[in-house]
């Protein structure tokens, strides 16, 4: 009996229902899933070219398909752990105020990509509207595509 | 037995945890939806994970986890197996019974039943539930269990002796 319920884009939006306030853009880039993938994974070099709130990480640990991260967080300056449970397609990232997740498929030559993002503070929401931490998401999706492409 | 300590993590929205709760609970979901939504077991799946997560916050005992997402599955399955419609194969992956072709067979039978008639054997006699639990489970009386009970092994006896 498959084990495999659900695939890890339809994981992200099970565990998006578990978490208030989280936001989840879903696209399919037009790039093939193994660039996707290792563009979005690439913590050390990729993270801080796609995602506004890094301007640097530092992998610290990996144990089987755990991570952990030291990431910079820009203006403010300081650094933070960030818990990483990584597999093929599922990267679900948690530090100590905020939720991030990226899930993804092949989908012949392109990807299919979902990203998400929560705050893990009350009343986060409040400061910043879900329309804006979609369009937020949506800009990180383009980057990221991009960057796939130059990798691919 | 669930860790209760990962489960209260997930209530409080720890997203690690939840993700991890979210690998226990999809494989058991998963299978009491394939006995009763047959080839619709996915789609049931889906939607009982989703009612879990969304309401997990609500679970009061931890340890009830399980009782809790096995109601919700049954409850999912049922209905999709009802609004869907068109059960036209068990999937091969359901378990098997011991001798393979037997199991075939006992498949083929529970086919032929209605989905609540499946429900009811399924948490009865594979699940191992009893009349209360069960009763619980589809929001029934226990009467109504015991009545439904009978009629579905009748009916299984009936079609397996034809």
């Amino acid at each position: 009996m498959s084990l495999q319920v659900l695939d890890p884009i339809e994981r992200l939006h099970v565990i998006a229902a578990g978490i208030p306030g989280a936001a989840v853009v879903e696209r399919v880039l037009d790039a093939p899933f193994d660039a996707v993938w290792a563009t979005a994974t690439d913590f050390e070099g990729a993270l801080s070219c796609f995602e506004v709130s890094v301007s640097g990480a530092r992998v610290v640990e990996r144990d089987g398909d755990r991570v952990t991260l030291e990431s910079r967080v820009p203006v403010l300056r300081f650094r933070q752990r960030v818990d990483i449970h990584l597999r093929e397609g599922w990267c679900l990232m948690q530090g100590r105020g905020f939720v991030a997740g990226m899930a993804a498929r092949p989908e012949g030559d392109r990807t299919r990509f979902a990203h998400l993002e929560a705050a893990r503070v009350p009343g986060a929401r409040l400061t910043q509207p879900l329309i804006r931490a979609k369009m937020i998401l949506t800009r990180e999706l383009r980057r990221i595509e991009k960057l796939a492409r130059a990798r691919g | 037995m669930p860790d209760t300590s990962l489960v209260r993590a997930a209530q409080s929205g720890d997203a690690l945890a939840l993700d991890r709760l979210l690998d226990e609970l999809a494989p058991f979901v998963l299978r009491i939806c394939r006995g009763i939504a047959l080839n619709h077991a996915d789609d049931a799946a889906q939607e009982a994970l989703l009612a879990i997560v969304r309401n997990l916050r609500s679970l009061r005992e931890p340890r009830a986890l399980h009782g809790w997402a096995r109601r919700i599955a049954t409850r999912e399955a049922v209905r999709a197996a009802r609004s869907l419609g068109g059960v036209a194969e068990l999937p091969l992956e359901v378990p098997a019974y011991g001798d393979p072709l037997l199991g075939v067979e006992v498949r083929d039978q529970l086919e032929r039943l209605d989905p609540a008639q499946r429900a009811i054997i399924i948490l009865r006699d594979l699940e191992g539930l009893s009349e209360e639990q069960a009763a619980e489970i589809l929001g029934v009386a226990h009467g109504t269990v015991k009545s439904r009970l009978h009629r579905a092994r009748a009916r299984f006896r009936e079609e397996w002796l034809a």
